[in-house]
């Protein structure tokens, strides 16, 4: 099963440059008009310390340096570690449904940050109080989850899954009871939040997320050949030779930190961590040691894509990522289930 | 050595024992020396492989995938392919006999097919025990013969040891040196193949009337059951008489 | 229809029959009239903003609110005391017309606007509900009301200053409170005309003004009063382009259009503070001017959400965009 044979070598870097490409291609592009000459001629005085100057007017430095990289840079780190915290999770529990929120951890961020909006949390701890508990949120969930699905030393994936979808129920109904006393203004700051967005994303918000997010994706990449031997069941991956429960509690804290981290700086952005994982299966095979890092340049370069339409489509209006994702991934993924059905039941 | 028993009557748990997925109640685990719960899954791999009952394989893995994943605890680099990994590999799979199709898909198999793979995969692994759960169970007779062949063939070849759990009792009389009867979780006989067979044991942890003779063509006792001795079995097999 | 002319018709049998359908149509005529006649003597006819006629027959005594909206108009035109039940979390939503009219604590909830709690509100015997709707969609929570047969008028949310002037007048014919309503309306544009010929006597322009909802990125556009609002007192809303109601608006181009003035709202006093730190780092605003000359204001949501309140408004939005004006 080697995996570096001349077609990945071609394609893996091929992906990595089309990621890169998006990412410059996305900063040109915007509600008000940069000329992509002018956009160069900022990054050459950024590279060069000053000495070649732009030329350009404050207002455009602004829009490109302050406003849209972080942004597209935000949107790169979260795509990549939402498809391949996907992949990881459809690996672990050999289910093609699985994907990153399956254990609880979107409903634990959204009830962390309905608690913040809407019993006013931000005049208590500032404008990070929303951020910060959606991450514990998210991050209670999921040990909390973990914690009760163990027996015997053990913690079996069908407990797991079963007990994340009951923690996640409940925690929706705490959502839905949060938004029932809201008053009128913050249960729309809720729907908005849950809808998900870069649009506030600062170079600050993008540097705190790229340390977790990339630090969790390597530990995944590193774990793919343990994903391939899970495949054939707990028991046999034991003899084979694994310390199956390391690996799963490894891989579950990684997930969780490429989640919680994403979830809070961005919102619930669904659809990247369940569609991406397929595609990338369906177009590089299922050895996980292609699949992940495929499946993460491909949700890099998704959430991209997907974030330059929701703020270009209707400008000068933002449209929330969730509807772009959806409706744009959808048809396409269905479009490869037809054409390739037998692949999605992997397992 | 063949493990053998009724339905029930403990193969499984024991096998599970001895692979370190199950603890057992009282009692130790020794391997090559060393207590089982004091070593590292890996270390254990390297010396015990364990061909699982061919129910459930990812169905769109090739062979050679299958193949190799047995390279687990073996393996230094995890992304690339060493040449001993290779070697191991295609050694695996010429002595199986998988070779000839090591590039078809799990699902495009029959079943005898797949616990070639299987065997080959444990074989990958380099061990000095083999592990078997039933491999002749859902074959055909052609197959069975087949595999058990196999299996001895390969022991003697390499000076492996094989355990097998097995439920057909002339296979085993056939092909294993040594045998472990089970009766209700204990062990009733263990010794050699026609120390253990006698018509007693065999009425004691089955419940069936059996013969016991000698086939000089394949070299071997074979039990030939006769019927019943549960009474209340025998209640149901007269009831239209009464 | 003259007696004579009947009475020829009768001779000839052929047209009795005509005759008598005649006969018949007059006395359904008839009968149509004096319902008419009798809502009108004693009853009310009146419209909702969706413009269905709504017929009472008597003035509402016993409204109820299953929106926020017109409640300090109900006041203003003395129908105040009749309203008996109010929508869940109303303080919470609305706390400044709570503590203008605290006899609104103790009211009973109904239940929320797009959910009513029918078995409550038929307890409490309405003879008017004030049902919210939206523009495209008035009935959209009605349908409950109109299964147990309830009168409602729906309210749709003005996105100019006249719609809400209407609004005061459609309210005061269905209180029973014509004359009320009217003259608030009139007085309401009065100071509004005051104060828009006050500020034409600017001679500084029209400063670029950004109004922020608070959070995210929404803001109000053309199709809103508070837009209005703004170009009364005498500023520009960037937000007009689009000519939407409410929206996300792109950061990008607030930055281009680098507003002289930000002004954001909220509803409870607590988070001004927050809201002035969140608007300060957003991305790429810590060069705009308004945001480099200190000129951020917050307006109370209930003053540029509510008719009666629109004067005090541009009073403050005028103070902010024309200070000059006021030396």
């Amino acid at each position: 099963m080697t995996i570096f044979t001349k077609r990945y070598y071609v394609f893996l870097p091929g992906l990595g440059l089309f990621l890169a490409l998006s990412v410059l291609l996305s900063i040109m592009i915007g509600p008000v008009f940069v000329s992509p000459v002018s956009i160069i001629r900022l990054w050459l005085e950024w590279i060069s310390f000053g000495l070649i100057p732009s030329g350009v007017s404050d207002m455009q430095r602004t829009i490109v340096f302050d406003i849209r990289m972080p942004r597209v840079v935000l949107a790169a780190l979260v795509g990549g570690g939402l498809a391949v915290s996907g992949a990881a999770m459809q690996g672990l529990f050999r289910n093609p449904m699985a994907e990153p929120y399956v254990l609880g951890m979107s409903a634990g961020a959204a009830a962390g940050a309905s608690f913040a909006i809407v019993l006013g949390a931000g005049a208590i701890f500032g404008i990070f109080a929303v951020p910060a508990l959606a991450f514990i949120g998210a991050v209670v969930t999921i040990f909390f989850v973990y914690s009760i699905s163990r027996t015997d030393g053990r913690v079996p994936t069908e407990t797991l899954l079963l007990s994340g979808i009951a923690a996640g129920f409940f925690l929706q109904a705490i959502v839905s009871f949060l938004k029932l006393i809201a008053s009128m203004e913050t249960l729309r700051e809720v729907v908005l939040w849950l809808m998900g967005s870069f649009s506030g994303a600062t170079w600050g918000s993008a540097g705190l997320a790229s340390g977790p997010v990339v630090l969790g994706t390597l530990i995944l990449i590193w774990l793919s050949y343990e994903l391939n031997a899970l495949q054939f069941g707990d028991e046999t991956a034991m003899h084979l030779g694994m310390e199956v429960e390391t690996v799963k509690r490894i891989i579950l804290i990684a997930v969780a930190l490429i989640t919680a981290v994403s979830v809070s700086v961005s919102g619930i952005i669904g659809f990247v961590g369940l569609v991406i994982p397929h595609i990338a299966r369906l177009s590089a095979g299922a050895d996980h040691r292609i699949q992940l890092p495929v499946a993460a340049f491909s949700g890099g370069i998704f959430l991209v894509i997907a974030d330059t339409l929701a703020r270009t489509i209707n400008r000068p209006m933002e449209i929330p990522i969730g509807i772009i994702t959806a409706s744009v991934g959808a048809p396409y993924f269905i479009y490869l289930l037809r054409r390739r059905k037998k692949a999605i039941s992997w397992w | 050595m063949g493990i053998i028993g009724q339905n029930g009557a403990g193969k499984t748990t024991l096998l599970k024992i001895l692979t370190g997925v199950k603890r057992p109640l009282t009692g130790t685990v020794i391997l090559d020396g060393n207590c089982l719960d004091t070593l590292s899954r890996k270390k254990i791999a390297a010396i015990m492989a364990v061909v699982p009952q061919n129910t459930f394989i990812p169905p769109l893995f090739t062979v050679e995938d299958v193949v190799g994943i047995g390279r687990y605890s073996r393996r230094n680099n995890r992304f690339t392919e060493s040449f001993v990994d290779r070697i191991a590999i295609d050694n695996a799979m010429k002595r199986t006999g998988c070779i000839r199709f090591r590039d078809k898909i799990i699902s495009e198999l029959s079943g005898g097919e797949r616990q070639e793979v299987l065997i080959a995969r444990a074989l990958a692994q380099e061990p000095k025990v083999l592990l078997l759960d039933e491999p002749t169970a859902n074959l055909d007779i052609m197959h069975q013969i087949k595999i058990m062949s196999l299996v001895k063939k390969i022991i003697q070849k390499s000076g492996f040891t094989a355990i097998m759990v097995i439920h057909d009792l002339n296979l085993a009389a056939r092909f294993c040196n040594r045998l472990l009867l089970l009766h209700d979780g204990c062990m009733l006989a263990e010794g050699c193949t026609a120390e253990v067979l006698t018509e007693h044991n065999i009425d004691t942890a089955y419940n069936v009337k059996c013969s016991i003779q000698f086939n000089s063509v394949v070299n071997a006792v074979q039990v030939t059951v006769v019927g019943c001795t549960d009474s209340n079995l025998n209640n149901c097999l007269n009831f239209d008489k009464g | 229809m003259h007696l004579t002319n009947l009475s020829i018709k009768l001779q000839s049998g052929k047209k009795q029959t005509s005759f008598l359908i005649m006969l018949f149509f007059i006395a359904v005529c008839l009968c149509g009239c004096s319902d008419k006649r009798v809502a009108e003597i004693h009853g009310i006819t009146g419209t909702d903003d969706a413009g269905r006629i709504i017929t009472l027959g008597k003035p509402a005594q016993r409204i109820a609110l299953l929106t926020g909206s017109p409640t300090d108009v109900l006041f203003a035109i003395g129908a105040g005391e009749k309203i008996i039940a109010i929508t869940d979390s109303y303080e919470l939503s609305y706390p400044e017309t709570v503590r203008k009219f605290p006899s609104l604590a103790s009211l009973p909830a109904i239940g929320t606007r797009t959910a009513p709690n029918i078995e409550s509100l038929i307890a409490l015997r309405p003879d008017l509900v004030l049902v919210s709707g939206s523009s495209d969609n008035p009935e959209k929570n009605a349908t409950a009301l109109k299964n147990v047969g309830l009168t409602f008028a729906i309210m749709l949310g003005f996105d100019n200053i006249d719609a809400g002037l209407a609004q005061i007048n459609r309210l005061g014919i269905l209180c029973g409170c014509r004359i009320q309503g009217q003259t608030i309306a009139s007085d309401l544009l009065k100071k509004i005309n005051f104060r828009k010929s006050f500020v034409k006597t600017s001679t500084s322009g029209k400063p670029l003004v950004y109004y922020w909802w608070g959070s995210g990125n929404g803001t109000y556009g053309s199709k809103t009063a508070l837009s209005e609002l703004i170009s009364i007192s005498g500023g520009e809303s960037i937000s007009d382009s689009a000519g939407r109601s409410f929206f996300d608006l792109s950061p990008e181009y607030v930055v281009k259009s680098n507003p002289d003035i930000i002004i954001y709202s909220y509803w409870q006093e607590r988070d001004k503070r927050t809201r002035i730190d969140a608007l300060k780092k957003r991305p790429g605003f810590n060069n705009l001017k308004a945001i480099q000359t200190g000129k951020i204001h917050g307006i109370n949501g209930h003053l540029i959400h509510s008719v009666m309140m629109f004067p005090e408004a541009i009073d403050s939005l005028t103070k902010w965009i024309h200070p000059e004006l006021f030396k």
